[in-house]
């Protein structure tokens, strides 16, 4: 039935109206939402290099879900008054986002004695007074106050949004500036060419700092497995920085890198993934396995290129499990969720995934029958790398201990332990007639780094140059390693064996 | 200012109420919810300071037990001329001017320890001991420590004077050392 006249104006009249009642709760949830989102921004534009933009989704999911939640319960409690709800929600949350920094602050002090039972209620009381004493602005100034506060958290945010926006366009780019490869045009797949196995744990000690400073006489038994098994061992070998992309981009590439170069770091990334090693050995037949561990601590790092990938890959968006990652925590450990750390880092998957990744690796780095030979095979295990959260028997320690330096060593335990069951394994299954190549190294020594975290302990009176004290040591049978010197620089490691191999004639640095 | 009092009086008394939970809040935390790293009852008089042991601090870590924050204590010990360092059982005593705190030590086994002393033929492959302390249970202060070996009979103890100190502020618990050994 058509309607009348003026049963469509009281139609129009009656969604109008709800219309603006609708906006009269909305519009001011803007400004909570703004602030509660506003840290994620802030510290992903400062780390955006490293990490990944599914990170930042999930926090402002998160934490704008934290600012309309407590919106609404102001909302209910203040009878609708929804400018001056909107308004306490903000105040509500300056406090709960520098709780953690306030903490942090009268802890350094030192002065009182400052606990989370003590320090979190008494914080939310004033953070509860102090909102509802916003509450009680009169109306023209309270719409005021929104209004200004709005403008400067959008300004800001949208400041971060420029920074973050230039990172994410140079992630998806690639650059490399790799020089062609100098094939010898005369060379000819070999079937009988031997496995490759380069494998690379992340700031594992040279042995001369594991005996003088942490007087750890084990490491002479590794040493004297390896040597059992017709290892070179390099006691003196250094690699010239501490930084793992660094390395790996130099060794990968056998070329210098310099440190401060412009957009040095994701050179160095789109090197690694795509590196003059790897094209190599394609070349020459090789069939290219990686298992890397690399997105453990570096995020957006890319993956290689390789015929076959067994890699760290941290859980997705979708899974709740994971939905304090490292970016995460470090949120988080400033507001006062804080007080609740204990639940998301016990918790968190992705410790329990690196300890997949590094069990699976020790066994599957010698089964690979489905990979045709001859192979090269690329392990980058973050191992001992912090966080230690292994004792020297593979079980975990206590999260407040994963950047105590002084848990370094059980970790490193354990790595000489993976370390050997990956030697012993991939000995094991070799074709005697054909045996492989073997390299253990690591990036880098013990750097005794200290982090941000007031858990984070270092160590005493410990050697600048005992951090780039690195693992070398070489299996490769028919080769004189005598002719290799005790200082040998890492960034001959693949020209050595290439003009062992090969007949490379590449010039030794 | 009555009538303000009588206005106020349930905000006040919230107030007064939040400042009394955090004056007192510490002393409960340690009566009702802290279970380890307690000190314990030691009756026996100290003798003098004795020479006859070796030992070393190693360090001080915090650690997480059951929920609770408290630090664990390293170190080694044990008395040179005993041939058999299991009858005597250690604690770990804390000493101000003003008040001692004893705490009970485990052993722990110390390979480093027996190799770094080679021509001992005494077995001190368990000399390590550690000891569980938590900071709410002292109060904020410099304490010496001391080791005591007290043999299971209860008839003689030996007290070791270390040089490292044990500094409880406000929020931490810190090992001063020298790093000097006997």
């Amino acid at each position: 039935m058509k309607k009348t006249f003026s049963q469509r104006l009281s139609l129009e009249a009656l969604l109008n109206i709800t219309l603006n009642r609708i906006l009269y709760f909305l519009k001011p949830v803007a400004l909570p939402l703004l602030l509660a989102v506003l840290p994620s921004f802030f510290h992903y534009g400062n780390n955006a290099a490293i990490l990944l933009l599914s990170s930042l989704i999930r926090m402002i999911m998160f934490y704008g879900g934290v600012g309309i939640v407590l919106y609404i319960i102001i909302l209910i409690l203040n009878r609708g008054h929804s400018t001056q709800a909107a308004n306490a929600a903000f105040v509500f949350l300056v406090f709960f986002n520098i709780y953690g920094v306030i903490y942090d602050s009268i802890f350094k002090l030192d002065i009182v004695q400052v606990e989370h039972y003590t320090l979190l209620p008494f914080l939310m009381l004033l953070a509860g007074y102090t909102s509802w004493f916003i509450t009680r602005v009169k109306d023209s100034h309270s719409i005021q106050l929104w209004n200004n506060a709005v403008v400067i958290l959008g300004v800001l945010i949208i400041f971060n949004v420029i920074k973050i926006i230039p990172a994410e366009i140079r992630k998806g780019e690639k650059t490399t500036t790799n020089e062609s490869i100098l094939v010898d045009a005369n060379l000819s797949a070999d079937p009988e060419y031997p496995d490759i196995y380069y494998i690379v744990f992340d700031e594992f000690s040279g042995f001369e700092p594991m005996r003088k400073y942490w007087h750890n006489q084990d490491v002479d038994d590794f040493v004297q497995f390896l040597k059992s098994k017709d290892f070179f061992v390099a006691e003196q070998s250094h690699g010239s920085s501490i930084d793992t992309r660094h390395q790996l981009a130099t060794r990968l590439n056998y070329q210098e890198y310099r440190l401060d170069a412009p957009d040095a770091q994701k050179v160095w990334f789109d090197d690694i993934a795509d590196n003059r090693a790897m094209r190599y050995l394609k070349s020459q037949g090789y069939t290219t396995v990686v298992f890397d561990e690399m997105q453990f601590a570096y995020q957006s790092a890319p993956p290689k290129n390789a015929d076959y990938s067994f890699n760290y890959i941290q859980g997705d968006v979708a899974n709740l499990g994971v939905f304090f990652d490292e970016f995460g925590v470090m949120i988080a450990d400033n507001t006062m969720l804080r007080s609740l750390s204990g639940l998301y880092k016990l918790n968190d998957p992705t410790i329990e995934q690196h300890r997949n990744m590094v069990l699976f690796t020790a066994g599957k780095v010698a089964d690979l029958d489905e990979v045709p030979s001859p192979k090269f095979v690329y392990v980058h295990l973050m191992l001992p790398h912090f966080p230690f959260m292994f004792d020297e028997d593979g079980n975990f320690v206590d999260p407040m201990f994963y950047q105590n330096w002084n848990y370094y060593l059980g970790n490193y335990k354990f790595a000489t332990g993976i370390a050997e069951k990956m030697v012993d394994n991939i000995l094991a299954q070799a074709d005697p007639a054909r045996p492989p190549i073997i390299i253990l190294q690591s990036d880098h020594g013990a750097r005794n780094l200290e982090t941000e975290s007031l858990n984070s302990v270092i160590l005493e009176n410990f050697p600048e140059e005992y951090k780039t004290s690195i693992l070398f040591a070489l299996y490769m049978p028919g080769y004189d390693t005598s002719t290799i010197p005790q200082d040998v620089n890492p960034i001959n490691t693949f020209p050595i064996i290439f003009n062992h191999l090969f007949d490379a004639n590449i010039p030794l640095k | 200012m009555l009538n303000m009092l009588k206005k106020y009086r349930f905000h006040i008394l919230i107030w007064l109420f939040m400042f009394g939970y955090l004056t007192f809040a510490p002393d409960l935390y340690v009566r009702f919810v802290l279970k380890d790293g307690k000190p314990i009852q030691f009756h026996e008089k100290l003798p003098a300071a004795t020479d006859m042991s070796s030992f070393w601090i190693d360090r001080i870590d915090p650690v997480v037990s059951q929920g609770q924050v408290l630090y664990n204590l390293w170190g080694w010990a044990f008395l040179r001329e005993e041939p058999d360092q299991s009858q005597y059982e250690r604690f770990i005593v804390l000493r101000s001017d003003s008040q001692d705190y004893y705490f009970l030590a485990q052993t722990n086994e110390r390979l480093d320890v027996e190799e770094a002393f080679p021509e001992l033929t005494i077995d001190v492959s368990n000399s390590g001991f550690s000891t569980l302390i938590a900071k709410d249970t002292i109060r904020p202060g410099s304490y010496h420590i001391g080791i005591i070996f007290r043999h299971q009979s209860g008839n003689i103890i030996y007290l070791v004077a270390t040089e490292p100190m044990l500094v409880r502020t406000a929020n931490q618990l810190q090992l001063i050392s020298d790093n000097s050994q006997p």
